[in-house]
């Protein structure tokens, strides 16, 4: 058995895949994130997956040959800033180069600061200057010795970083990528003068570009105890729970990497969305079909990545936050427009604009009664009557949002509750496909030749309508959408089970009142899980999964493979 | 769709637009300035030649693309006559181009036979011919010894790329091979542009496409109006100084006497040297591009940036014949630096000024000194020892400091205010091109302009050749380098001087004019020091516990800390001893003390206020006199040597040709201005309102 784990912000999603190659029996397991301890998470995301086929954690663990881990510790670090004390040693005479960051004052910033003179400024540094030394030594660009390394220089640097608190080192000296061997030597000493100390060389990142290199040496320096200790922390309790395979975690680059192996904490930084397009990758595949955009709508961002080949496709100029980086990173490109994006009108132009403000988990939307009155786009799809659940967890209030519209939007602007609604759905649509033609259409492929995949909890409700926008044919949401990056984790195979073929007649359905078009319309509402395979769909309709709702507009269509995934045949563009 | 939602939908899908012609740009670019440092620039125009939006590259290109079109628009509708599938290129400074090395591809976008829109782009050649590799001709006595720029000319007609054009256009060049690439990258661009408007036109309608690009320029300039219909009325000054033209080390002012009244702005740059011979100039069209730039990223806080709707509040007055309106056959090859960072240095200093007069503390928080200003640009040209010739303009002298605000200390190492998104290489990037081994890369302590919030920190690089025995033509040029350029404000101190040395391999140290064409030898260093940005307010008013942290983490020396801002470090009593002895020293007295509440009365900065026909300090009350006599007459004023903080400046004779003027509170010693001029010229009086 392989298990696939994915330490998300709220939740932590597990799957467990039987040994035998091709479809086997699969179990899904969500558990809530324990951000204070993220193994307590992935623990219960365990138990509940190995639930899921009747079974209890330990059966499973001791069976499993294999754990796939994508983690968030590394990011929450950042995030917090509470990684490690780190120190810096570098080449004497460039103690700059992390402050001065290529002079890069707005790379990273929110389309509203990069605006606005005043909040102009550098990328966090990670550290203070007093803990950046730069010892003598120079190794020029074609890798010859200009200037012996000083030893005694890089002594006295790490004494007094030690003695100044330093837990972790990074190293990065110029041209290390044309001869390393000056760096390898500051590890060794590092070595010997603080033991036990985490030391991470530039040189591990073979790419020209002392700035890049530099800020991810600091960054895996800073990640690095705290990725460490919790990596070995779930190693302890898995092998406590019978555990005896092997442990890897996802990576930046696409892979995995075995514990104990070359694992690079940084690359562990992004590792939940590149499982997702692991598992994407995978999908598309299996599909038959080598290019694929693969699409995922959070509640506060819009994340797209590209197949080709059957891989997933790396970022040019990668970086993480405002920083740079220097390993290769599978691209995933983003825009803050999700379910808690807030409706607004724009004071100077008066156009109507959804996010890039969030309403987050707290308040969250208006329709989650927890104190929110602003419409977020997750609003304006509840006040349609497009959906009514979250995930069989928190009941949607049509009521709150619909007056949230009313309010914020349609009385502004002068329109009915629907009409409004669907101008922030068409907004927010249109925004999300101009970023889909950014990774396709500019870079010279016809979206029209790939098949789009949409994952992640609110993906499947707008698939059809920006997917119809960019003129792409076929949308499929996954079997397992709600658990993708773990299953990508675990580099699963992407069917959720059997299904037995059906009389290709739509099972009986419950009904809902929704607004398409400009009319209400009696829509049926199947149990996603329950249909069989061969079923086809028309729309409007609404197919619910356990935490996700596909929405089906008049002309889409919609066909359930036996696989479980539900395939989608776009109408016409709103 | 509703009128609100398909706006922003067609919004978003413009700025997407302009995003794909600019990667079909950078995929194709020769230029390494272009891609790694950002050099270039891309819009989208109205049928009129309005830049309705533009990237944030240089924002000067922006303003830029609209002249280049609107040259187009008035002098050849009729003749040879603009049809579908046309582009113009055009390097010309006269039209609009900000100097020599920006090519400008323009084209007009049709709907069958109707005229829509215009799209274009700006790229910085490596070279476009003239005497001197990369283009830029130290010691040139009129355009004719720089490159002869090209005025514009159709050079893609219905949609044909006319090979004679093009065969002129890259004749000229030492690089036609890049220059060729940039240019099928513009010329792709304009027709990415084109494709994809149609293909809006044919989804939405032509009306409606025209009504959003037009809507973008209508809608925000009402916002901007508003806004500046809520800002004081008053007149606010600044005086630039661009010190050697190339040729002798003579002095250029550049005067802003800038109007603010009910909704517009009236910039008189009128009183202003007479032009140049060469390269510092700018013409009025690269004059109103800087403004406009300048009066976009301060006025513009929080506002769509569509240049166009900054444009149309603005109206910008020259004296033709002088260094912000140079005639025929002066030349620009550098004024994009000299003159043009003056110009939006004074345009800068006097937004700020009128935003220190506004009694909304929002309004305030949005002030912003300075940033370097001239930095030191070099070019350099030889062979490796292999034989390869090469050719490089470094970008070392980028990363000044950024100004600060009324808040927050500026961005250290931050470069330009008009390029938000422009970027200095790597040092293994340059090493790996050019035959050169740097020796540091490090920030320059004390550099930043004292103030309560403190100027960015500038940049110093060193190098040496490295397999290449020379000898190796060495350009520099700059401004700044005796006079502080980077003004403080609200009586914030300039940043530090920026300049060039080479260090000999004798030992000798050279410190070259700010412009100069040298050589630079095997052994020789050749250190850029960039200067630092504009402080702002007080720095006696500086918290001390800042002041200390800036010297642990080695912005600020010890003995800056003492000089700049009155600070002991670790010493608090003794801090406050210093402190107490300056504010003596500026005034010869003990100071008054400070009153709880500022008089009442109009506001015209942080320190003064206006009441009853005098001014009165807002800090102790203190009556200054009668608004018919100009304030600075009235403060305690204090000139010092320019070489205070730096000894580089005394280093070139002429240095005392200026001075720093300090003005203070005859009664509390709160330093009101700080003011760089001529040491013979009258003193500037900065803020004034108008009478309501």
């Amino acid at each position: 058995m392989r298990i696939g784990i994915d330490t998300g912000g709220t939740f932590t999603d597990a799957v467990v895949m039987g040994a035998a190659k091709g479809i086997a029996p699969i179990g899904l397991g969500k558990a809530l994130s324990t951000p204070d301890d993220l193994i307590a998470g992935a623990l219960a995301s365990v138990e509940a997956a190995a639930a899921d086929l009747g079974l209890t954690a330990r059966e499973v663990l001791s069976q499993a040959e294999s754990v796939d881990y994508a983690t968030t510790v590394g990011l929450n670090a950042l995030l917090t800033g509470s990684g490690a004390p780190i120190g810096l040693i570098t080449t004497e005479g460039f103690e700059a180069t992390l402050p001065v960051a290529r002079a890069a004052k707005v790379a990273g910033l929110s389309p509203a600061e990069a605006t606005e003179a005043v909040c102009w400024s550098k990328p966090p540094m990670l550290l203070s200057r007093r803990r950046i030394i730069g010892v003598p030594e120079r190794i020029d660009s074609s890798g010859e010795v200009v200037r012996p390394l000083d030893e005694a220089a890089v002594v006295a640097a790490v004494e007094s970083l030690r003695d100044d608190g330093v837990t972790s080192y990074a190293v990065c000296l110029l041209w290390s990528v044309a001869d390393p061997r000056h760096e390898h030597r500051v590890a060794e000493l590092i070595g010997r003068i603080h033991p036990g100390a985490q030391v991470t060389l530039s040189s591990a990142v073979p790419r020209v570009g002392e700035y890049e290199r530099t800020m991810t040496a600091a960054l895996d320096a800073y990640v690095a105890p705290l990725v460490a200790d919790e990596i070995q922390g779930l190693a302890d309790a898995l092998a406590e729970r019978g555990f005896a395979g092997q442990l890897r975690v996802m990576q930046s680059r696409g892979g995995s990497c075995s514990v104990g192996d070359a694992l690079r904490p940084v690359e562990t930084l992004q590792s939940g969305p590149v499982a997702g397009l692991v598992a994407s990758a995978k999908l598309a595949t299996a599909l038959g079909r080598s290019a694929a955009i693969a699409t995922d709508v959070g509640g506060t961002s819009f994340d797209v990545g590209l197949i080709s080949d059957g891989e997933a496709s790396v970022a040019r100029r990668p970086m993480i936050g405002r920083w740079a980086l220097a390993h290769p990173v599978v691209e995933v490109v983003s825009i803050g427009t999700g379910g808690g994006s807030l409706a607004w009108i724009d004071p100077v132009l008066g156009s109507l604009r959804v996010g890039p403000q969030s309403a987050g988990a707290r308040p969250g939307p208006a329709c989650y009664r927890r104190g929110g009155t602003a419409p977020t786009l997750t609003d304006a799809a509840v006040a349609l009557g497009h959906m009514s659940e979250l995930g069989g967890l928190v009941e949607l209030d049509r009521a709150a949002a619909t007056l949230a519209v009313e309010r914020e939007v349609a009385a502004p602007l002068g329109l009915s509750v629907p009409d409004a609604a669907d101008a922030v759905i068409g907004v927010a649509c249109s925004q999300m496909a101009d970023l889909i033609r950014r990774v396709t259409v500019q870079r010279g492929h016809d979206p029209a030749g790939f098949v789009m995949l949409a994952y992640g909890g609110a993906a499947p409700q707008y698939a059809t309508r920006y997917a119809a926008e960019v003129g792409v044919g076929e949308v499929v949401v996954p079997a397992a959408a709600s658990v993708f990056s773990a299953l990508g984790a675990a580099g699963g195979d992407v069917g959720a089970g059997t299904r037995s073929s059906s009389t290709s007649e739509p099972p009986r359905a419950e009904r809902r009142h929704a607004w398409f078009d400009r009319q209400v319309v009696d829509c049926p509402v199947y149990d996603g899980p329950r249909l069989a395979s061969d079923t086809r769909l028309e729309g409007p309709a609404f197919v619910d999964h356990p935490s996700t709702s596909i929405v089906l507009r008049p002309g889409d269509r919609a066909e359930i493979t036996a696989e479980g995934h539900t395939r989608l045949f776009p109408g016409p563009p709103s | 769709m509703t009128d609100a939602a398909l706006f922003e939908v067609l919004r978003n899908r413009l700025w997407a637009i302009n995003d794909e012609a600019v990667d079909a740009i950078v995929a194709v670019s020769g230029s390494p300035i272009a891609t790694e440092g950002n050099d270039f620039n891309s819009g989208i125009l109205t049928a009129t030649g309005e830049v309705a939006l533009a990237g944030p590259y240089v924002l000067v290109h922006a303003a830029a693309l609209g002249q280049v079109v609107r040259y187009v628009i008035e002098n050849f509708s009729e003749e040879p006559g603009i049809g579908p599938g046309d582009m113009f290129i055009t390097n010309d400074t006269y039209v609009g181009a900000p100097h020599q090395p920006d090519v400008m591809v323009v084209a007009p976008v049709f709907r069958g036979d109707q005229l829509i829109a215009w799209c274009g782009s700006c790229v910085h050649q490596n070279d476009v011919g003239g005497p001197v590799p990369g283009s830029i001709t130290v010691g040139a006595t009129s355009i004719y010894e720089e490159a002869v720029p090209m005025a514009p000319t159709r050079i893609v007609e219905g949609g044909e790329l006319l090979a004679d054009v093009e065969q002129e256009y890259l004749g000229r060049s030492r690089t036609p091979e890049l220059n060729r690439f940039d240019l099928l990258g513009q010329i792709e661009a304009n027709r990415v542009v084109d494709g994809r408007l149609n293909g809006l036109c044919d989804r939405y309608g032509t009306d409606t496409v025209i009504a959003v690009l037009e809507g973008l320029i209508d809608r925000t300039e009402v916002a901007v109006r508003a806004r500046l219909a809520s800002l004081p009325d008053g007149r606010w000054r600044h005086r630039g100084l661009v010190e050697h033209d190339g040729i002798e080390d003579r002095v250029y002012e550049i005067g802003l006497t800038m109007t603010k009244q009910g909704d517009s702005l009236h910039l008189d740059f009128a009183d202003a040297s007479p032009q140049a011979p060469a390269l510092i100039n700018t013409s009025r069209a690269i004059t109103s591009s800087y403004a406009m730039a300048a009066v976009m990223t301060v006025l513009g806080y929080g506002l769509p940036w569509t240049p166009a709707a900054f444009w149309r509040v603005m109206e910008v007055d020259t004296t033709p014949g002088t260094i912000v309106d140079c005639q025929w056959p002066a030349g620009m090859s550098m004024g994009v630096t000299a003159a043009g960072q003056e110009v939006r240095t004074a345009v800068n200093v006097c937004l700020s000024r009128m935003f220190d007069a506004s009694d909304d503390p929002a309004v305030r928080s949005q002030i912003l000194a300075s940033c370097v200003s001239g930095s030191f640009t070099q070019t350099i040209s030889g062979a490796f020892d292999d034989g390869r010739d090469f050719s490089a303009m470094l970008l070392d002298g980028l990363p000044g400091g950024s100004g600060a605000r009324w808040g927050s200390d500026g961005a250290d190492t931050g470069g330009y205010l008009t390029s938000p998104a422009g970027l200095c290489t790597n040092i293994e990037t340059n090493e790996q091109h050019y035959p050169v081994l740097y020796r540091y890369r490090r920030e320059r302590p004390d550099s930043g302009g004292p103030g309560r919030w403190r100027g960015g920190v500038g940049l110093e690089n060193a190098y040496q050749l490295h397999r290449s025995s020379g000898p190796v033509t060495s350009t520099v040029f700059a401004h700044g380098q005796q006079p502080p350029t980077a003004a403080g404000v609200v009586g914030g101190e300039p940043g530090m001087q920026h300049t060039g040395v080479y260090e000999r391999s004798d030992g000798a140290i050279e410190v070259p004019p700010p412009k100069q064409v040298g050589e630079l030898a095997p052994g020789d260093l050749y250190a850029n020091l960039c200067g630092g940005g504009g402080g702002v307010g007080d720095p006696l008013d500086r918290d001390p516990a800042a002041v200390e942290h800036d010297v642990a983490e080695g912005l600020v020396t010890e003995a800056g800390a003492a000089r700049d801002y009155g600070v002991v470090v670790g010493d608090a009593a003794a801090t406050e001893a210093l402190r107490a002895q300056r504010r003596r020293e500026r005034i010869g007295r003990d100071p008054a003390p400070l009153v709880e509440e500022p008089p009442a009365g109009r506001r015209l900065s942080f320190t003064v206020v206006q009441a009853d026909g005098h001014y009165r300090c807002r800090r102790c009350g203190h009556d200054h006199g009668s608004t018919a006599q100009p304030l600075v007459s009235m403060l305690t004023l204090d000139r010092s040597p320019v070489d205070e903080r730096s000894p580089w400046p005394s280093a070139r004779l002429g240095a005392d040709r200026f001075e720093i003027r300090r003005l203070f509170c005859s009664a509390c010693a709160v330093q009101v201005d700080v003011q760089v001029a001529l040491a013979d010229s009258p003193l500037l009086e900065t803020a004034e309102l108008l009478d309501i």
